[in-house]
């Protein structure tokens, strides 16, 4: 594996980690499952082609103006569909269905305003491409790999040092206790949605220079996302990021060894293997009822 | 009331009992009886129908299947529509599945009745719904670029609109030699379309002395191929030939841009948006394609009267120009349906389906028609029988010549 290899694997790795993340931390703190995530990175990735290409603003401000108004948009959902469905007791598929519907709106709604073409998100550095020991390496995908990690990074701190991301754990393993406790439940269970959108969010737009913005280009790699969550151990937020890279770099080996038709293949074969033999993934999620 | 109630079932029974009597006589109609011969379905709309990705993965293809029908519809109805009568379009949407084309074209063939079918951009589909349109008897002009829905037997009432990637795939070669390039690569849809590009193009390769250093495909909702393409890269590839539709050559070029790739690359149709030249932020410069037509940025650059015509008329009602070429083809399969109709001075299935086989001369968009050489040449359906070539150069599409192809081999540093 070489030098461009190893950068392409890391980065989408690193992709994958956000979407994973995004993922175990909704079932962590809640139990849930979303299939929206995928059309969520799309949404972002949207978003930040508007403030960025569109509007011209500088691209740290596209960025935080998508993640704040991704972050309102993730809370939003919970409180408006999520928590409704919920509040009626329902059996927890139905809030599968509704983020798989709300996904199919959310790709129909960026057609209907954005139009069905593939846009040009423009490189985040003057300079296209940079040489890295003789090779030529995208500075937007370096850049890729480290707001990956620095996401990764505050959202572990955030969780562990933060009086909210307490809360959020607190709520997380027992929401009547959490409660009893003074923590605002509804607020924190809000705010992990918002998280996990943001997340997703910044993947979309990191990732967009590379690949353009398009209404459907959240499909594939938000199941790819959901595979690493699983194969990581679904639940557990290092599982994610391990099973991210596990296929950052799986597919990028399949590709160059083998042939790209065959790494969906691998990936979702891997994740069926996964799920039949060893269900609590690579970090021994609690997955098992009781 | 028990009265007022059985009079209102016996009343129910009655008529249930005389539409049952009614259905047998109607499936009795012999098969061979077209529905545009009776004289009550002259006085209405002639039916156009058309099936296409309307929403989904490739929407981008299917609205503009359907903008081009608008367009022509509306110029020949404003003219006083054919024979007299006013034309109808009922689209429905195939979601890029092939089994929901042979449900549409069930529906628009039997049930609405369609004089005439404006067939998906999907090869596929077509294939697979080519029974029920012989069935009906019912002419369909065709989007796909596959030359197999239009090969074997069966295929009488289908018609393709452009040309097939068998015809770009000449051209791309021939172009490929001219410019210098000897170790091809191919970078491939996995789907109908793109796997029998790869193939047509590998033996071409082999006929015309080129090597085929690799053939890497990719899924349709692929983000990443830079694998493929840095293993391309690597085996020392130095012409590219992109398979795909509209949407990949963005994703194909904006990666290929951050690599070390200094050879040519290629491609057909879908390079001819300008929209790839503006997506790509100057990654199509270079780039040698094989299609109809190309689409311009603005009117002045409209390649003839012909398409100055289409474009003024496109912007004026859309607000905009086209986006995508499949605008094109449905605009040229609806001037073609005009054409036959007006020569045979019937929109009867079978009359239409020959007057088209008889077309010559006919000048569209894409060039051309020549359904009556083609047809005595053994291949039914092609309308056109040679593709142009044109060269990316700051985000203009130039037409190419030998010579042009000749400086661009002069200018080329491997």
């Amino acid at each position: 594996m070489d030098l461009t290899m190893l950068i392409d694997a890391l980065m989408l790795g690193g992709i994958y980690s956000l979407i994973a993340l995004g993922y175990s931390l909704i079932y962590q703190a809640t139990g849930l499952m979303s299939f929206a995530q995928g059309d969520l990175f799309m949404l972002g990735a949207f978003l930040g082609y508007t403030f960025y290409s569109l509007m011209g603003m500088s691209f740290p401000i596209a960025l935080l103006l998508s993640v704040v108004a991704m972050f309102f948009f993730g809370m939003l959902m919970e409180r408006f569909m999520i928590r409704k469905i919920v509040d009626r007791g329902v059996n927890r598929i139905y809030v599968v269905l509704s983020t798989i519907g709300l996904s199919i709106i959310l790709q129909n709604a960026a057609t209907l305003i954005w139009g069905s073409l593939v846009y040009r998100m423009p490189s985040i550095t003057k300079a296209e491409f940079i040489q890295i020991a003789g090779t030529k390496v995208a500075p937007s995908s370096l850049i890729a790999v480290g707001v990956s990690i620095v996401c990764m990074v505050c959202l572990g701190l955030f969780l562990a040092k933060t009086k909210l991301g307490t809360a959020m754990r607190a709520t997380a393993q027992d929401r009547l206790a959490a409660s009893s406790l003074g923590i605002n439940v509804n607020l924190s269970t809000a705010i992990t949605w918002g998280l996990a959108t943001v997340l997703v969010a910044v993947a979309g737009i990191m990732y967009s220079p590379l690949i353009g913005v398009k209404s459907d280009m959240g499909v594939t790699i938000g199941m790819r996302g959901f595979a690493a969550a699983v194969i990581g151990g679904y639940g557990n937020l290092y599982g994610a990021v391990t099973g991210a890279l596990l296929l950052g770099f799986l597919e990028i080996f399949v590709t160059s060894q083998f042939s790209s038709v065959l790494k969906d293949l691998f990936i979702f074969g891997i994740l069926i293997l996964v799920l039949i033999v060893k269900p609590t993934g690579i970090f021994n999620a609690k997955v098992f009822e009781n | 009331m028990k009265k007022i109630l059985a009079v209102l079932l016996a009343l129910m029974l009655a008529l249930s009992f005389v539409s049952c009597a009614q259905k047998p006589a109607e499936s009795q109609a012999p098969a061979t009886e077209n529905k545009n011969s009776a004289a009550p379905a002259a006085e209405g709309n002639i039916k156009i129908g058309l099936y296409g990705p309307l929403t989904g993965p490739n929407t981008m293809n299917g609205l503009a299947m359907v903008q081009g029908a608008e367009l022509a519809i509306k110029e020949i109805n404003e003219a006083g529509g054919l024979l007299g009568r006013q034309l109808e379009l009922i689209a429905l949407d195939d979601k890029s599945n092939a089994e929901q084309a042979v449900k549409d074209v069930t529906r628009l063939c039997e049930v609405d009745k369609a004089d005439m079918i404006l067939a998906s951009v999907h090869s596929t589909h077509i294939l697979a719904s080519a029974d029920i349109i012989m069935k009906n008897k019912t002419p369909s002009l065709g989007m796909g670029t596959s030359p197999t829905w239009l090969q074997g037997e069966g295929k009488d009432y289908l018609f393709r609109v452009l040309p097939s990637n068998q015809l770009s795939n000449i051209a791309i070669v021939n172009a490929a030699k001219s410019v210098g390039a000897t170790k091809m690569g191919i970078i491939y849809r996995a789907d109908e379309a793109g796997t029998t590009n790869q193939k047509s193009l590998t033996k071409l390769f082999e006929e015309n002395g080129l090597e085929l250093i690799g053939a890497e495909a990719f899924q349709p909702n692929d983000t990443d191929m830079s694998g493929q393409l840095n293993k391309l890269i690597k085996a020392g590839m130095d012409g590219l030939v992109c398979c795909g539709t509209t949407a990949d050559p963005i994703t194909i070029l904006n990666q290929l841009k951050k690599t070390s790739y200094t050879g040519k690359v290629f491609g057909a149709e879908i390079f001819s948006p300008y929209t790839i030249k503006e997506s790509t932020g100057g990654g199509a410069n270079g780039v040698i394609y094989a299609a109809p037509y190309a689409l311009p940025k603005d009117i002045a650059q409209a390649n003839g009267e012909l398409e100055k015509n289409f474009l003024t008329n496109f912007k004026a009602h859309f607000g905009k120009m086209p986006e995508s070429d499949v605008t094109y083809r449905t605009y040229d399969a609806m001037m073609l349906y005009k054409n036959a109709v007006e020569a045979c001075k019937s929109v009867d299935g079978e009359t239409v389906k020959n007057a088209l086989d008889n077309i010559e001369g006919f000048e569209g968009l894409a060039g051309t028609f020549n359904f009556k050489t083609a047809k005595d040449q053994g291949k039914h359906g092609e309308g056109i029988l040679s593709c142009r070539t044109y060269v990316i150069e700051d985000n203009n599409d130039i037409l190419i010549d030998d010579a042009k192809l000749a400086e661009i081999k002069q200018n080329w540093k491997k």
